[in-house]
């Protein structure tokens, strides 16, 4: 039987020692969706998506992929991007395609770079990008292999407004014109609901609301997403 | 398998880091040879690479797997990238890496001795199967052991960056511990008494120390250690690296 969500994940928990970061998360990813992942510091962000792409295990619960997904095809930029400082833009994109086995023209990872707007810093070693350039680049080395399936964990820290307004619309286009599920964290509420298709709020390792965009701007009441999002999470 | 060595093999010829870390090794390697023939020093090719080979290789090798190994934990790189690969994959191939510099190495160093010999004409050149009066089959088995002594050196390395993900600190370890490894072998006997010579049990003893002339009790213990601490590395770094949380 073909499974309806692309990403099913049932009752994981993750406890370090007594600590629990995550606590019984249940949910359901479907195709096409951009998945917003909302919540204070310390809330399970994190560790939710690094146990999605299989950097860290679960103590217990059961996380499935639909059977079609291919692994190796997720793109990922958990935290801070890892680039090779004393290697170029290019030179780091091609690292990763040899690294999960893409074979592609050179057009191609220059393309990508050019896409995250780095295509005049291509041969410039990344020690030398700053920190908004060093995101861009984790951002293109995420969108290597055609990823069908994106997590990505606070993408937008250290950008400058017009390297959010590319990201948003770059994300926007991957998924739109490309069908590419995105899971994106991120603490800069506005941005996460200018894209996101639905929202999930944790709090403490529980999700507190998970609806979808449509749904809570129904409920805002001429509140902002700001005032909304302090609410339930007092409440929660 | 072949994506992480095609890869790997990828920032051998791309990093700048470790094509100067390469370059200085090959420096370091040719200056022994060198500075020992320019001397005027009168000894057998064979004894002359011996002597270069037991100090250069090991400490070259370990210098190289220090480069290449930490950096892949240390920026971060390997969370974003080898999130679908198998681990053993990736511990495999800088393996073959390492082992594939070792002979590089160790080859370069044998061809600027013989160059550098018949250049300044100091060598005296004896005929490989009557070197030093040695057997050319001990000669070759105990070069092989050399090599693989260094080798396993590298997968030490490996196994350390798996467990700590500052390079600083490896470094900082196993370097010191490859200068300072005489003493501590010397402060072990001494400790124990008995006539005990701990440096048959250790991997830096054995790496430095083993030549073809010494008692073959000696070569056995070196034989039994470079294994012994091949699987030991093997396995503490494929089970760090499967078992770690980033």
């Amino acid at each position: 039987m073909e499974m309806e969500n692309l990403i099913e994940v049932k009752n994981i928990t993750k406890a370090y020692r007594k600590q629990k970061a995550l606590d019984e998360v249940t949910l359901g990813i479907r195709r096409g969706e951009i998945y917003g992942l909302v919540g204070n510091n310390g809330a399970g962000k994190t560790t939710l998506l690094r146990i999605l792409c299989r950097l860290l295990k679960q103590s217990s619960g059961e996380l499935k992929y639909a059977p079609d997904v291919n692994v190796s095809k997720i793109g990922t930029l958990i935290e801070k991007p890892g680039l090779y400082g004393d290697m170029t833009g290019y030179q780091n994109l091609k690292a990763k395609a040899l690294a999960i086995g893409y074979r592609c023209k050179k057009e191609e990872l220059t393309g990508l770079l050019e896409l995250v707007g780095l295509g005049d810093v291509k041969k410039k070693m990344t020690v030398r990008y700053s920190m908004g350039m060093k995101q861009r680049l984790g951002i293109a080395m995420a969108l290597v292999g055609e990823p069908e399936l994106l997590l990505l964990d606070e993408p937008i820290n250290g950008l400058d407004i017009q390297g959010i307004n590319d990201i948003r619309n770059l994300l926007l286009r991957l998924n739109r014109e490309k069908g590419v599920t995105i899971i994106i964290s991120s603490h800069i509420l506005d941005e996460l609901a200018k894209i996101a298709t639905r929202l999930c709020v944790m709090k403490q390792g529980k999700i507190v609301l998970d609806e979808s965009m449509e749904a809570i701007e129904n409920s805002l009441n001429g509140k902002t997403i700001e005032e909304w999002y302090l609410k339930v999470n007092s409440e929660a | 398998m072949k994506s992480a060595l095609r890869h790997d093999f990828y920032l051998i010829f791309h990093s700048c880091a470790i094509i100067v870390c390469m370059v200085a090794c090959a420096l370091y390697a040719v200056s022994g040879p060198i500075i020992s023939s320019y001397a005027g020093s009168r000894n057998s090719i064979l004894v002359t690479m011996q002597a270069s080979a037991s100090m250069s290789v090991p400490l070259i090798v370990m210098t190289f797997a220090i480069a290449f190994c930490t950096r892949d934990f240390a920026s971060g790189y390997i969370k974003n990238t080898y999130i679908s690969s198998k681990k053993i994959y990736y511990i495999l191939s800088k393996i073959i890496i390492i082992f594939s510099f070792a002979v590089v190495t160790y080859f370069l160093i044998f061809l600027v001795q013989t160059i550098v010999n018949a250049a300044w004409g100091n060598a005296v050149f004896y005929s490989l199967a009557d070197g030093n009066g040695v057997p050319l089959w001990k000669f070759v088995l105990i070069e092989l052991m050399r090599l693989g002594l260094a080798v396993v050196i590298g997968m030490v390395v490996l196994a350390f960056c798996c467990i700590c993900k500052y390079g600083i600190v490896v470094a900082l370890v196993t370097l010191s511990y490859f200068f300072l490894h005489s003493f501590l072998e010397q402060g072990v006997n001494l400790a124990i008494g008995h006539g005990c010579a701990f440096e048959f049990y250790s991997l830096f003893g054995g790496a430095t120390n083993i030549a073809a002339d010494l008692p073959s009790k000696f070569q056995w213990a070196c034989f039994g250690v470079m294994i012994g601490f091949g699987i030991l590395s093997f396995l503490i770094a494929w089970l760090a690296y499967s078992r770690k949380s980033y």
